[in-house]
């Protein structure tokens, strides 16, 4: 079988590119080439002109335009001696007949003599002198003897005979001289006309041959330009004929167009792919025989109508082009196939395309089923996430009510057997939401992108603090001390992902003390500054615990991994929340770790420096906030709406524990009702209200104007995490939000904040400036000197006092009243929190008294600038911003 | 008395245009027609001086197995003018006479070769193809005027040279006999 390439001159753009080369290595012959037949035009323009010249000669000699010139002088010798032979023959018997022939003879002569005009003979001076002078004495002399013969008188015959013998005799001699002199002359003549016509021929032979050999040249050049052509086009045929072969074993299949998109050529590839014959398909159109969509479309008019929409690819500009098309089999099925396209133009300049087509229906299937297999991963995915969100809330609801009601508890007077079976039951219920939040942490993390957490400024040293606060064991439980070192820059606020820094931190540490084996936990936070701009962090969190095979080391980072999968309790989740938390701050692992040694668990983040005008927020969570200590708040006449019967009862008593008026709605609508009717001081929602969101329900009572309208609103929402937090304050219109399950504190804390007007402000801007202006500048500094010095003397002395907590709430007491006399207002607030907590048995924490002796540090630099005369009336704003309560660890711990 | 031969009676000219105008403008049938009616008459003998002896195969004869012509007979015959150069004359002339075809056919003769013979004993066949159309002619008038033998006359075998430059060859000029005194027919 073999394709429609005819012969070389069917050529493709392949072949043609093939052959410029070649046009080249010709090139200087076909110049030489030129100038032979340049030359051999000239050559035989020459010959023919010289072959004219001869002609005419040849026809000169022809028409003889001299006579004979030499038969007539020779002629006139001839006569003149008849004529004397006559003469002397005339005898004295009959002298005039005698005379009469003698006479006739002369006619004869004379008319002969007469005849050589000089003219007519071609004579010429000067060079002809001495024969015209000859002929002129022979003409003269004849005429001379004409007279004598016609003035004859019949009488004197006699004399006459006598003197015409004597004419003739002298007559004799000149015209035998003319006649030789003529003769050589002619002779002459003829000579040089001889020699002139043997120059020509030699001319023209010369000529001739000159045209020969030209001819012979060209001969020769055009025999080498003849093989030449025939050797390319023998190469050319090869070339054919392999390419023909390419083409027709070809997997893909080909399709050669000329200009209009009618097919040339049909490859076999493309006979089993449409389905068509080469035969049918040769001369069509390519658009309608290959194309769906060209089906049934007439040609339309222009240059390309059989193209179609394939027209864009036979422009040879656009030398490559590729494309998807929806093709057409013979029996009608369709299929996808891709095209590329190749456009040239052939030798003849006639635009011509090759497509080469490759059915797809293969490639779209693997596609459609690698995108099926990846799209169900990623419903597994979700569903899996989605399952671990609900199922935490699921246990999140009951649990707490579990952990409510034993915090309820814990407030009454109970037995040391009740208390410790509390405790337990109390540890159970956090243990269990812990590993709740854990896994609702992990489905968040894993997602790390979903959360769309933002950097933002904060303090990693402050989170730390926090954290390490939040396990730091209290009075009376178990766990191993902690302790913070922070290492090279102490402070400074950086611009990073601040929850995904809590969440690593806070695993690891929380892992330190679960496998630490109660022994001292060290977290050392150590910053370098990388380059102006940032800051290298190194957290390393060191216990001292079993320590780890170096083998396991990767392993335990895995999802659901576990050391020991029966000893240890857990979700198995911490590490992996820590990997994703890393990686999601761009940070990197590292753990150092073998059996026996411990283990140092840690993470290093580069992370670039706020500017300067970014808030420096406090530090965030879980001071111990005093619970009793909501003097300013107590009395409040507070709102609340919580569709769950036990969490509202729950809600109802704490905040009657709190010392507030609870009015208890079960759902938004009664809510909104309630507001519309009396003024409250506070709104707690819960979000997940059955008829209305608790947003909504607030809205609408801001909305109102009614006597409620600007009460602060706190939410309550089971749905847990910080995004939904923040969500419930910025577009909720919430002022505060919490996590359930509930804890007495965290309520009480947060409606401190939202009632207290000069919320957790540092100074009461009115009390010092009474302290000051009553004392003077002189006596308020001393009294500052004296109230910094006691309060540092009563915390030194608590860090050192071995945990009697009874001392302890005194000591606080004291300096509370001090702190709330100078008008220290949160460092008063903390202190009391603090005896609150001292009386319940818990002993100051070192993290505790740290955060004490800062504060403490703040205040007095404060009341400083104070002592000074007054320049503010109002006090510093700076550090009044986002309350401590909506923080999801405060919940989640 | 002269020695000289009188010179022949000469046509009027006239009458010699009249023929000539007949034969150029007419039909050759015409002259042969009269060249036909002439042979049917008896060759009178000539009253004049002999100018033209025509022996060898001839139908006609009036001097023995000869036929000899005069002026005056040549005159009888249809006449044929023509002006032409020649080699031997420097100026065109007006040459008049019978057609040599109108001589033959007065006399006769048959179709074999016809040998020209001169007073000066010049000698040469007639090449019969040339014969025709009115020419050659046998001149015995050069602008209207007898010649003589010193002026190439009587009688001139002339072609017309100017009128048919094909005749200018070596072979038709050799044919042009002057004082041509006879003419011999050859057995056809």
């Amino acid at each position: 079988m073999h394709l429609a390439f005819d012969g070389p001159d069917r050529r493709s753009g392949v072949i043609g590119a093939l052959r410029r080369p070649l046009r080249w290595i010709a090139r200087p012959r076909r110049v030489v080439s030129l100038i032979l037949t340049a030359v051999l035009v000239a050559a035989i323009g020459t010959l023919l002109w010289q072959a004219r010249t001869l002609t005419r000669q040849a026809d000169d000699i022809r028409a003889a335009r001299s006579d004979s010139l030499t038969w007539l002088v020779a002629q006139v010798e001839v006569e003149f001696l008849r004529f004397k032979a006559a003469l002397l023959a005339a005898d004295a018997t009959d002298p005039a007949l005698g005379l009469a022939q003698a006479s006739r003879g002369f006619d004869i002569f004379y008319s002969r003599a007469m005849l050589f005009d000089p003219e007519i003979l071609g004579f010429r001076r000067p060079d002809n002198d001495r024969v015209l002078s000859s002929l002129e004495r022979m003409r003269d002399r004849t005429q001379a003897l004409a007279d004598t013969f016609d003035t004859a008188s019949p009488d004197a015959l006699p004399a006459l005979h006598a003197e015409a013998i004597a004419q003739a005799e002298a007559l004799d001699t000149m015209v035998r001289n003319f006649a030789m002199e003529a003769l050589e002359i002619f002779i002459a003549r003829e000579t040089a006309a001889r020699v002139q016509q043997t120059a020509l021929t030699n001319r023209f032979a010369t000529l001739a041959i000159l045209v020969v050999v030209l001819l012979s040249a060209l001969l020769v050049l055009i025999v080498d330009l003849y093989r030449d052509v025939a050797a390319r086009a023998r190469a050319m045929r090869r070339v054919g004929a392999t390419l023909n072969r390419t083409i027709e074993a070809s997997r893909d299949a080909i399709v050669l167009t000329d200009g209009e998109g009618r097919i040339r050529l049909f490859n076999a590839a493309a006979e089993a792919t449409f389905r068509r014959s080469r035969a049918s398909v040769t001369g069509q159109s390519a658009a309608s025989v290959l194309l769906a969509e060209a089906a049934g479309t007439g040609a339309e008019a222009g240059a390309a109508a059989g193209a179609g929409p394939l027209a864009p690819f036979l422009d040879p500009g656009a030398f490559s082009q590729r494309g998807v098309w929806t093709g057409r089999r013979a029996d009608g099925t369709e299929f996808p196939f891709e095209v590329q396209a190749v456009a040239d133009f052939d030798r003849e300049g006639q635009r011509i395309c090759f497509l080469f087509l490759r059915d797809i229906t293969d490639q779209r299937a693997v596609e459609a089923a690698l995108h099926g297999a990846r799209d169900s991963a990623e419903r597994h995915a979700e569903a899996r996430t989605r399952f671990l969100a609900v199922m935490s809330h699921e246990m999140r609801t009951p649990l707490n009510g579990v952990v409510a009601a034993l915090d309820l508890m814990a407030r009454g007077t109970l037995s040391r057997q009740q208390r410790r079976l509390l405790s337990l039951g109390m540890a159970s219920g956090q243990s269990a939401l812990r590993q709740v939040d854990d896994l609702l942490a992990y489905a968040r993390t894993e997602d790390a992108d979903r959360t769309g957490e933002t950097a933002e400024a904060f303090d990693p040293a402050a989170v730390a603090e926090a954290i390490v606060a939040q396990h730091t064991p209290l009075a009376g439980s178990e766990g191993p001390p902690i302790d913070l070192v922070v290492e090279g820059e102490a402070r400074g606020t950086l611009l990073g992902l601040r929850r995904s820094f809590e969440r690593a931190l806070g695993n690891l540490v929380s892992n330190a003390v679960k496998f630490g084996e109660g022994r001292h936990v060290v977290v050392r936070l150590a910053r370098v500054p990388e380059g102006p701009d940032a800051v290298a962090l190194t957290l390393r969190v060191t216990d001292q615990g079993a320590g780890i095979a170096a083998a396991d080391h990767a392993r335990i980072f895995e999802d659901f991994e576990r050391l020991q999968p029966d000893a240890a309790p857990g979700t198995g989740l911490g590490l992996p929340i820590v990997r994703h938390a890393v990686a999601a701050m761009g940070g990197t692992l590292h753990l150092t770790s073998a059996p026996g040694a411990g283990s140092t668990f840690g993470f290093s983040v580069v992370m670039p420096r706020a500017p300067a005008a970014a808030a420096v927020l406090p530090a965030p969570v879980a001071q111990p906030q005093p619970v009793a200590a909501a003097g300013a708040g107590s009395g409040l006449e507070v709102l609340a709406a919580e569709d769950n019967t036990i969490n509202r009862a729950l809600l109802g008593e704490m905040l009657f524990r709190l010392g507030h008026r609870a009015h208890l709605a079960a759902d938004g609508e009664a809510a909104v009702a309630a507001a519309r009717g009396r003024h409250f001081d506070a709104l707690v929602f819960d979000e997940g209200l059955p008829d209305i969101t608790g947003s909504t329900a607030l809205a609408r009572i801001r909305a109102e104007g009614g006597p409620s309208a600007a009460a602060p609103a706190l939410c309550v929402t089971a749905v847990a995490g910080p995004d939904e937090l923040a969500r419930l304050q910025s577009t909720g219109g919430f002022d505060a939000a919490l996590a359930k399950p509930l804890r007495l504190d965290g309520l009480s804390q947060a409606l401190a904040h939202l009632t207290a007007p000069p919320n957790d402000r540092l100074l009461t801007p009115a009390v010092v400036q009474d302290a000051r202006d009553l004392l003077g500048a002189e006596g308020f500094s001393q009294l500052l000197a004296r109230f910094e010095a006691e309060t540092r003397a009563v915390l030194a002395a608590m860090s050192a006092g071995g945990g009697d907590a009874a001392a302890d709430a005194r000591r606080l007491h004291h300096a509370a009243g001090a702190a709330s006399l100078i008008g220290a207002e949160r460092l008063a607030r903390m202190l009391l929190a603090g005896e609150t907590e001292a009386r319940e048995g818990q002993p100051l924490t070192p993290a505790g008294a740290e955060a004490l002796l800062r504060v403490l540090e703040l205040t007095v630099a404060a009341l400083r600038a104070r002592a000074d005369p007054p320049r503010h009336d109002r006090p510093p704003r700076g550090d009044r911003a986002a309350p401590g309560a909506t923080r999801p660890q405060a919940a989640a711990r | 008395m002269s020695y000289r031969p009188a010179p022949p009676p000469v046509s009027t000219p006239g009458a010699t245009a009249t023929r000539r105008a007949l034969l150029l403008g007419g039909t050759a049938a015409a002259g042969l027609r009269a060249a036909g009616a002439a042979a049917q008459a008896a060759l009178d003998p000539p009253a004049g001086p002999v100018l033209l002896r025509i022996g060898g195969a001839i139908a006609h004869t009036n001097d023995g197995d000869a036929a000899a012509f005069d002026d005056a007979m040549l005159g009888a015959l249809p006449q044929v003018e023509f002006t032409t150069r020649t080699l031997w004359t420097r100026t065109p002339n007006r040459y008049g006479g019978p057609s040599l075809r109108a001589v033959l056919a007065a006399v006769g003769a048959g179709g074999g070769r016809i040998h020209a013979t001169a007073a000066n004993a010049y000698r040469v066949e007639i090449d019969r193809r040339l014969i025709g159309g009115g020419m050659p002619i046998v001149a015995r008038r050069i602008d209207g005027a007898p010649f003589g033998v010193r002026a190439r006359g009587p009688l001139w075998m002339m072609f017309p040279f100017d009128d048919r430059p094909d005749l200018r060859t070596e072979t038709v000029y050799a044919q042009c006999i002057w004082h041509l005194t006879d003419l011999t027919v050859d057995p056809a």
